[in-house]
């Protein structure tokens, strides 16, 4: 059903494009939110990849590609997104202090390890986010990972590699701060 | 703590991630935007949207089209560039049957002659050397305005690039169909689409392609009356034209590939891909290198002195300690390096499209042009210093 919508939508049938992006839209808006952690902006960067799908439909040669192709699309559009701020924005992480989570009940700490997490993520650099992403979320290995990003394998490792370096080492740290802010950069 | 393995938590946060639903404003945005917006024509489409491989197969784009997608866009930029510095003066027709290298090419046809082959004797023509973009250094392009937009052009191609197109004509115009010419050079056919006709003519050791594109004011659209019989008509014209005054003698400056490597491109530039990657194309004027990446195209190119100076008259910035005196001109966001080294000069183009996913900056231009700067020849020598040449 969707390789019948694709070719249509090729051949300049707008009904089929809006019924693709009805199937694609949503997925497409969780991937940009967990690559900007933005809302306003994950929207902006879904909008644009689909406009650029629609605009230049005619170089997807395989339609079944078409899942792959919007997820690169997106990713890029993220990216620009990224950039585009990444220069402007600092904005204040409240982290919270490593001693406050041991104290919380065995029972609430995968809850605590995922407000962690969440919050490790959302201060990678944007291209690791987007590999965790695209190979976690969306569940590609690691080749067509690569693929997806435009990027060759031995870079995708190398980023996959240092994003969870880093996100290991953040849950390695001593316990027991004090409550502090931690100034980042936007993604 | 130091044990910990980050892989299951990130599989357990991210595939418990529900997905969310994407508010109704941006579903309508989208569905006012794609309703509103033209397509691209596909070259430009092909030109935008870099290959992409999946599962081992080509699924977006062509790595061939993106390069005469890239020549086409570079020719209908020269029309501007040629327009503005025509002023909408007439130039005065050919003076000589001259080989079509370097400015030359625009000796190619006369006003006259590009009005009669368009059936218009009145029609408005200018024609630009194209010096706005990438040098224009390797074609002439002809635009009628009056009534409709339309556009002539003839641009140096390479023999290589000709057996290409021959064998996959769908590679260069998808639409397009094959029919050969007789009796046009040693070799010559033409490609026609219901928006575009294509012709591609091979002479001696030299190629050279010759566009038609009518353009309506929605994009490339054939103007009324316009039919692919007559696309076609028109190319096979200029081609004829072309084909008898062209030469096919081999490139007076060498192969201008010879001048670098892929480790000095990978070295200089951004690139991503492996040097096999890295493909090098000779034209009689210049040498186009392309990878893999979305950006990752390169050309430099042979510059007569009289080019050198024409485009430092019209401003630019001046770079010091390169060669014996070298500056940027930037027309149109599109920055070009021009390098003089006693009488001998180059010109460097990198990308500069504003959204590819990865830009250019000025300071990977300079880079590559301190390697060329390093080998340009002596004065008055071939271009190459070391390489053979075959004048």
């Amino acid at each position: 059903m969707q390789r019948e919508l694709v070719i249509r939508a090729k051949q300049g049938d707008h009904d089929a494009f809006t019924r693709l992006v009805d199937g694609s839209v949503d997925r497409l808006y969780t991937v940009a939110n967990l690559i900007l952690r933005d809302s306003d902006r994950a929207q902006d960067a879904v909008q644009e990849a689909l406009v650029s799908a629609w605009k230049d439909l005619a170089v997807l040669r395989e339609p079944d590609a078409w899942d792959a192709w919007l997820y690169r699309l997106t990713v890029w559009a993220c990216y620009r997104h990224a950039r585009r701020d990444r220069r402007r924005a600092i904005v204040e992480l409240n982290a919270l202090p490593d001693a406050e989570i041991d104290q919380i009940a065995d029972f609430a700490l995968p809850l605590a390890e995922r407000d962690r997490l969440e919050r490790e993520l959302a201060r990678l650099p944007v291209e690791q986010r987007a590999v965790i992403v695209t190979h976690f979320y969306l569940g590609f290995p690691i080749s067509e990972t690569a693929e997806i990003l435009g990027v060759p394998l031995g870079t995708t490792k190398s980023r996959l590699n240092r994003g969870l370096g880093t996100l290991r080492g953040a849950f390695a740290a001593d316990s027991g701060a004090s409550p502090h802010v931690v100034q980042a950069e936007a993604p | 703590m130091n044990e910990i393995r980050i892989e299951p938590l990130l599989e357990r946060l991210l595939t418990d991630a529900p997905t969310q639903r994407a508010p109704e404003s941006l579903r309508a945005d989208i569905a006012r935007a794609t309703g509103h917006v033209r397509r691209r024509p596909p070259w430009l489409a092909y030109l935008k949207e870099p290959p992409m491989r999946f599962r081992s197969r080509l699924v977006v784009g062509s790595p061939r089209i993106r390069i005469a997608a890239v020549v086409v866009a570079v020719a209908v930029l020269l029309t501007l560039g040629g327009a503005a510095l025509a002023a909408s003066s007439l130039v005065p027709g050919p003076t000589s049957a001259a080989p079509p290298y370097l400015t030359n090419f625009c000796d190619l046809a006369s006003l006259d002659e590009v009005r009669g082959i368009l059936g218009d004797d009145a029609a408005t023509v200018v024609h630009g050397e194209g010096r706005s973009l990438h040098t224009g250094l390797d074609a002439c392009v002809w635009r009628a305005e009056v009534p409709d937009e339309r556009v002539l052009g003839v641009q140096d191609w390479a023999p290589s690039m000709y057996d290409m197109a021959k064998s996959q004509p769908g590679a260069f115009n998808p639409d397009g169909t094959l029919t050969p010419v007789a009796g046009l050079g040693d070799d010559a056919f033409v490609v026609t689409s219901p928006a575009e006709a294509d012709l591609y003519v091979k002479k001696g050791a030299r190629a050279a392609w010759v566009f038609y594109r009518p353009s309506k004011a929605d994009f490339y659209r054939p103007g009324p009356g316009e039919n692919a019989a007559q696309l076609q008509q028109i190319a096979t014209q200029m081609g004829t034209l072309v084909a008898e005054r062209m030469s096919g003698a081999p490139s007076a400056v060498g192969d201008l590939c010879q001048l670098l490597t892929p480790d000095d491109i990978r070295a200089a530039l951004p690139w991503t891909g492996p040097n096999d990657a890295i493909g090098a194309t000779s034209f009689a004027t210049h040498c186009d290198w392309l990878g893999l990446g979305a950006t990752d195209y390169l050309s430099v190119y042979d510059v007569p002195m009289a080019d050198f100076d024409a485009s430092k008259s019209l401003g630019g910035t001046s770079v010091p300690g390169m060669g014996d005196e070298a500056f940027v001109l930037t027309v149109d966001n599109q920055p070009t390096l021009y390098i003089r080294k006693g009488d001998r000069a180059a010109a460097i183009s990198t990308p500069h499209l504003s959204d590819m996913v990865q830009e250019y900056s000025p300071d990977d231009e300079l880079k590559i042009g301190a390697v060329v700067a390093e080998r340009l020849a002596a004065p008055s020598q071939p271009i190459l210093s070391s390489a053979s040449t075959t004048p």
